[in-house]
């Protein structure tokens, strides 16, 4: 038999081919396909037993067909419009580079979306039902994240940054060094044995080998902040003077932190002064305090976390 | 299908700076940029890595030589995209030899398309074109960049084994 049909489709049809190109074209390229629409139940079937069947169903061909967990990725390029924007997938233990004039958002299942600043270089961990997990290895994310806490979470190189149902920028530095700003809700940043809780309209900083250093008031005086820093990271508790003389109400969330990272003695001092800037909560005693009883602590935060 | 002088036009277009130009670049090519993915990927894998192929093209447009071998070029970035997914994806543990390739879960499409994907892979990517993008075969010749003659014995001969290896397939049920 001649292969015209099969070069151009010209001359006799071969029926095999014929055959193939009508099986095939299911396969055809398509923009927006339509990839899965779940099993209506039977309507003859009892509503239990199609319930049942449908969601075992369901159960079993999402863990047949079940990929690897990726997210989708958008790019944009400066100067680029809309329409140029290109996505793609990117899929579990895969990294994202952006360069200097590129930034690109990523959707998370859901959850929210995550900008990524140019150059920047993130790695998808994980993205499972239970977890949605990056890791910011350099260069910034802007997190925009609904869901419920600790589902969304981003390693750095020094610390860890919890959800806990918020917006916020992470930055992270060559060192590895990183600050985050929380612009609403919550972060927590946890890493070497330390924790803090960053509210909006705070920022933290973190250091390679130390993890997160304590969250200050975004308009903190910057001498401020570096004497807390070097009291908090460098143990240098020549600067408690400075820390405590020029607090501020608003830096009442940077002193709770300090109370559980520093001694007894600077401890005692430390309390002293927040207590004069938020005075203890009903039923919460300053001997509590001095011994880090969660609970006291957690009230106590409670009544200074509408005042930074 | 486009023709050679529209493609060119739309590539200059889009060296230029003008994104419009390749969107309309992208409309044109991703019937066979697909076709050559999905002679090396499974379906699903080949939707999502489309898209990429056309950024990492995007990305690279001032590195392409002339407008004319833009076919060329794309195929070429597919296939070096198709080879470094299999490489970054998480391996698989390999299936026992005596195991069929034919998984009776999955469709008679997907069946046809994985014995595709076991002939040799110079006669994978035209019958894909061909079968299922539906190009003649000078339109993947002038698309892909390979002469009318050698996409023509690919062709025959890809259709040749595919024939005998169906047929294996219907003797062994």
């Amino acid at each position: 038999m001649s292969d015209d049909y099969l070069w151009d489709g010209s001359g006799t049809p071969d029926p095999e081919v014929q055959r193939l190109e009508k099986l095939l074209q299911q396969a055809r390229y398509r923009p927006a396909v339509r990839r899965f629409a779940p099993p209506r139940p039977r309507l003859g079937l009892p509503i239990t037993a199609a319930a049942l069947l449908l969601a075992l169903a369901s159960l079993a061909l999402y863990q047949w067909a079940r990929p690897v967990g990726s997210v989708r990725v958008t790019r944009y390029q400066e100067g680029g419009r809309d329409d140029a924007a290109m996505g793609s997938r990117l899929y579990e233990g895969n990294w994202l580079e952006t360069d200097a004039r590129t930034h690109a958002e990523i959707t998370v299942a859901n959850l929210g979306e995550v900008r990524v600043a140019p150059s920047s270089r993130l790695r998808l961990v994980s993205a499972r039902q239970s977890e949605q997990r990056l890791e910011l290895a350099r260069g910034q994310i802007q997190a925009r994240i609904s869901a419920p806490p600790r589902l969304f979470i981003v390693d750095t190189p020094s610390a860890t940054a919890v959800d806990l149902g918020c917006e916020y920028s992470l930055t992270v530095a060559d060192s590895g060094a990183s600050v985050l700003k929380v612009t609403f809700g919550f972060v927590e940043l946890a890493g070497h044995g330390k924790t803090a809780l960053v509210p909006a309209g705070a920022l933290c900083e973190t250091r390679p080998g130390q993890g997160p250093g304590v969250p200050f008031a975004e308009d903190a005086a910057p001498t401020w902040r570096q004497a807390v820093n070097r009291l908090d990271f460098d143990r240098d508790a020549a600067t408690l003077e400075v820390v405590l003389e020029q607090s501020r109400r608003a830096d009442a969330l940077s002193l709770w932190h300090l109370l559980s990272r520093v001694d007894d003695a600077s401890r005692q001092r430390i309390a002293q002064r927040l207590i004069a800037l938020v005075p203890l909560p009903a039923g919460v005693s300053e001997q509590d305090v001095l011994q880090l009883r969660k609970s006291a602590l957690d009230k106590w935060w409670d009544a200074i976390e509408g005042n930074h | 299908m486009p023709t050679a002088s529209s493609a060119d036009l739309l590539v200059e277009a889009a060296r230029r700076g003008d994104r419009a130009a390749f969107g309309r670049v992208f409309e044109q090519f991703a019937p066979m940029v697909h076709g050559i993915l999905l002679a090396r990927l499974p379906s699903e894998d080949a939707d999502d890595l489309l898209q990429d192929v056309f950024l990492h093209a995007l990305e690279r447009l001032e590195t392409l030589r002339s407008a004319p071998a833009v076919g060329g070029w794309l195929a070429m970035i597919a296939r070096n995209r198709a080879v470094d997914f299999h490489r970054t994806r998480p391996t698989l543990v390999a299936l026992p030899p005596n195991l069929s390739i034919i998984d009776p879960r999955r469709s008679e499409v997907a069946q046809v398309l994985a014995i595709v994907r076991t002939l040799p892979e110079a006669y994978r990517e035209p019958l894909v074109l061909r079968l299922v993008e539906g190009m003649t075969g000078p339109e993947i010749a002038e698309h892909v960049g390979l002469t009318p003659a050698s996409v023509r014995v690919n062709l025959h001969r890809g259709m040749q084994l595919l024939r005998e290896k169906l047929g294996q397939e219907d003797s062994d049920e």
